[in-house]
C-alpha cells in the first residue's frame, strides 16, 4: 500500500466523486470521516447515495443504527436531493422511524427506496404517498414473512423497476394486491417476484405494456403445504429478458414475445423435492402428468423464439416427457433455439433409469428433418 | 460491416487508435466526436498519456460487454480485478479523474470502489494514514465534531475513539 508521494489525492477529489466513492460502502463510514479533516466534516450532509446496513441483533446496535439515520436525515443539506435510500435488514423495531425517514427522503426528492426488513411479525403500514409519488423511479423492498399494508388507490406513474422479494401484503390476497401494484406503474420497465405467496387467488396477473425484464423466482414458500395451483398471465408484449423458477402446477400464459432476447426456465415439482423423489414420481405418473406436461409445453412455446434460452427442467419432467412420448413436440420447439443448456439434476440421473436421459439429451440435438 | 478507428491526443501528444464502439463508452469522446469532427485524433489536454493507455486498455475490453453470458461476464469482472491490482494510488487517483472527465461510468464504477473497499472497515487514524490525510482541526473543532458524530456512531463498527485518542 505504501506509496512514494505524500500528496493528499483522495481529500483533493472533487465532492461529486467522493459522494460516488461513499456511494459503494456504510454511510456510516461517511459521517465517520468527518473527523477526519475539515475538508471531510460537512461532506456527508450532501450525500446523494445514503445506505445502511443494521447487520444485528443487538438491542444496543440497533438503536444506535436507528439514531445515525436520524441525525443523517436531520442535519442533512436542506438544498440537496437523496437519489437513493436503502436501509439493509432493518430491525422491526424501528417501523415507525423508517416510516418518516421515508416521508424525510420524499421530501428530498428520492428516486430510489430500497428497503430490506428483517422478520416482523405485524402488518407494516408505509406511507401513502409513497404510492403516490411522481418521482419514484426504483422500489425494492424485502423482507422475511412480512405482511404490508398498501393503501388503496397507488399511482407511480415513473417507476421504471420494481423488486418485491418475500413480501406479504396483508388482509387482501397478496397476488392480486401485486397484480394492482403493476399495474398503478404504467412505465415499468423491470420488474422482479421472489419468495412471496402469489397463489392466493386462481390468477396471478402481470400486465405492463413497456416490461423488458422480467424475473419470476421461487415462489414457493418452505412451509406451504397445500400447494394450490393458479394460473400466472403475463401480458408484457416488450419483453426481452424472462427468468423463470416456478412449479410446474402453475399454469403459464405469456401471450405473443416477438422482442425476447433470452429467457431461462426452471420448474420444479416443490421446494425441496429433492428428498422424497419415489414418492413425487408416483404421484406424478398417477395423476398429473398430462397437466404438466401441457405446463411446459405451453411456456416452451411462448419463449421459444428467444435468441438464448437455458432450460433447467428437473430430471423428474425429462422422465415424465419421455414417457409421454413428448419427445417429438419438444424436438419441434427446440429446432428454433440456438442456445440451450439443460441443467438436469446429478442425483435424479442416478436415482432414475439414466438411459432415459442419455437417449433424450441424444435426441434433442438431432437436427430436424 | 466496417469498424470506425478513432484516434486520441494525450496531453504529451501521443496517439492512441481504438475502435469506435470502444471510444464510445466515454461520453466526453463521442460528444466531442459528434461535435468537433476532428482529423488529427481527439484532443484530450487533462490525460497523460500513462493514464491514456490505462484507459484505452479499460475501452478496449469492455467494449462488447455480454449480456446474458455468466461465464463472460465472470471473465471480465476478474479481468476488472487484475487491472487494478498492481495499480499505486496515484495512479488509481489519476484514473479516478480521467474516468470522471471522459465520462465513462464502468470505470469510474470500477476505480470508485476499489477506494471505498479500502476505506471499508477501517479507523479514522488508518485512513489518514493510508491517503496521507493531514488532520487541520483545531483541538476545539475536532471536539465539536467528534461529539456530534458520537451520536449517531458511539457503538457502531469497530471503534476507533481509541485510536484517535493514542495519535493526539
Amino acid at each position: 500500500m505504501a506509496d512514494g508521494g505524500q500528496s493528499d489525492r483522495l481529500s483533493d477529489l472533487p465532492d461529486s466523486i467522493l459522494h460516488h466513492i461513499f456511494s459503494f460502502i456504510d454511510t456510516r463510514y461517511a459521517v465517520r470521516a468527518s473527523v477526519l479533516s475539515s475538508r471531510w466534516r460537512h461532506l456527508w450532509k450532501s450525500l446523494s447515495y445514503l445506505y445502511f446496513d443494521w447487520e444485528t441483533k443487538q438491542p444496543k446496535k440497533i438503536a444506535a443504527t436507528a439514531d445515525l439515520v436520524n441525525m443523517v436525515l436531520s442535519f442533512r443539506d436542506r438544498e440537496s436531493d437523496i437519489q437513493c435510500f436503502r436501509l439493509q435488514s432493518v430491525s422491526s423495531k424501528n417501523f415507525r422511524l423508517v416510516y418518516s425517514w421515508i416521508l424525510n427522503a420524499i421530501r428530498h426528492n428520492v428516486r430510489v427506496i430500497d428497503i430490506d426488513y428483517e422478520y416482523v411479525s405485524h402488518p407494516i403500514e408505509w406511507p401513502h404517498s409513497l404510492f403516490s409519488y411522481n418521482s419514484l423511479t426504483t422500489l425494492k423492498l424485502s423482507s422475511i414473512y412480512q405482511l404490508f399494508v398498501l393503501p388503496d388507490s397507488i399511482s407511480l406513474p415513473n417507476l421504471k423497476v420494481l423488486h418485491l422479494e418475500d413480501v406479504d401484503f396483508a388482509d387482501i390476497k397478496t397476488g392480486s394486491c401485486v397484480s394492482n401494484l403493476i399495474t398503478s406503474c404504467p412505465s415499468l420497465e423491470a420488474l422482479e417476484v421472489s419468495c412471496m405467496n402469489l397463489g392466493f387467488g386462481d390468477k396471478f396477473v402481470i400486465s405492463a405494456p413497456k416490461l423488458e425484464r422480467l424475473v419470476i423466482y421461487d415462489n414457493v414458500k418452505p412451509f406451504m403445504k397445500e400447494m394450490k395451483k393458479f394460473e400466472m398471465k403475463i401480458c408484457a408484449p416488450n419483453l426481452r429478458t424472462f427468468r423463470c423458477k416456478d412449479r410446474i402446477l402453475n399454469e403459464y400464459s405469456m401471450g405473443e414475445l416477438r422482442f425476447l432476447d433470452s429467457a431461462s426456465i426452471d420448474m420444479v415439482m416443490v421446494k425441496g423435492c429433492y428428498i422424497e423423489p419415489f414418492k413425487i414420481l408416483d404421484n406424478l405418473l398417477k395423476d398429473k402428468k398430462w397437466e404438466y406436461v401441457q405446463h411446459l409445453a405451453g411456456l416452451l412455446k411462448a419463449v421459444c423464439g428467444a435468441k438464448s434460452l437455458c432450460l433447467k427442467l428437473s430430471a423428474l419432467l425429462i422422465v415424465v416427457c419421455v414417457c409421454l412420448s413428448w419427445i417429438e413436440c419438444t424436438r419441434f420447439l427446440i429446432s428454433t433455439l440456438s442456445v440451450i443448456s439443460i441443467g438436469a439434476s446429478v442425483a435424479f440421473s442416478l436415482f432414475i433409469q439414466p438411459s432415459l436421459i442419455i437417449d433424450l439429451l441424444k435426441r434433442m440435438q438431432l437436427p430436424v428433418n | 460491416m466496417s469498424t470506425k478507428k478513432i484516434t486520441l491526443l494525450s496531453s504529451d501528444n501521443e496517439l492512441f487508435t481504438v475502435d469506435e464502439e470502444a471510444a464510445n463508452q466515454s461520453l466526453t469522446i463521442k460528444h466531442l466526436i459528434e461535435d468537433t469532427e476532428p482529423e488529427n485524433g481527439v484532443p484530450l489536454p487533462q490525460v497523460h498519456s500513462k493514464i491514456l493507455a490505462k484507459v484505452t486498455e479499460y475501452l478496449i475490453k469492455h467494449a462488447n460487454e455480454p449480456d446474458n453470458d455468466a461465464a463472460a461476464k465472470e471473465e471480465l469482472k476478474n479481468w476488472d480485478d487484475k487491472f487494478l491490482e498492481k495499480v499505486n494510488h496515484e495512479t488509481l487517483f489519476d484514473l479516478i479523474l480521467a474516468a470522471n472527465y471522459l465520462d465513462i461510468k464502468g470505470l469510474l464504477d470500477l476505480t470508485c470502489q476499489t477506494v471505498a473497499d479500502l476505506m471499508n472497515g477501517m479507523s479514522v487514524v488508518e485512513v489518514r494514514k493510508l491517503f496521507n490525510i493531514v488532520n487541520d482541526f483545531t483541538p476545539e473543532d475536532e471536539a465539536e465534531v467528534r461529539k456530534r458524530r458520537k451520536r449517531g456512531t458511539k457503538t457502531i463498527g469497530p471503534s476507533n475513539d481509541q485510536a484517535n485518542q493514542s495519535n493526539h
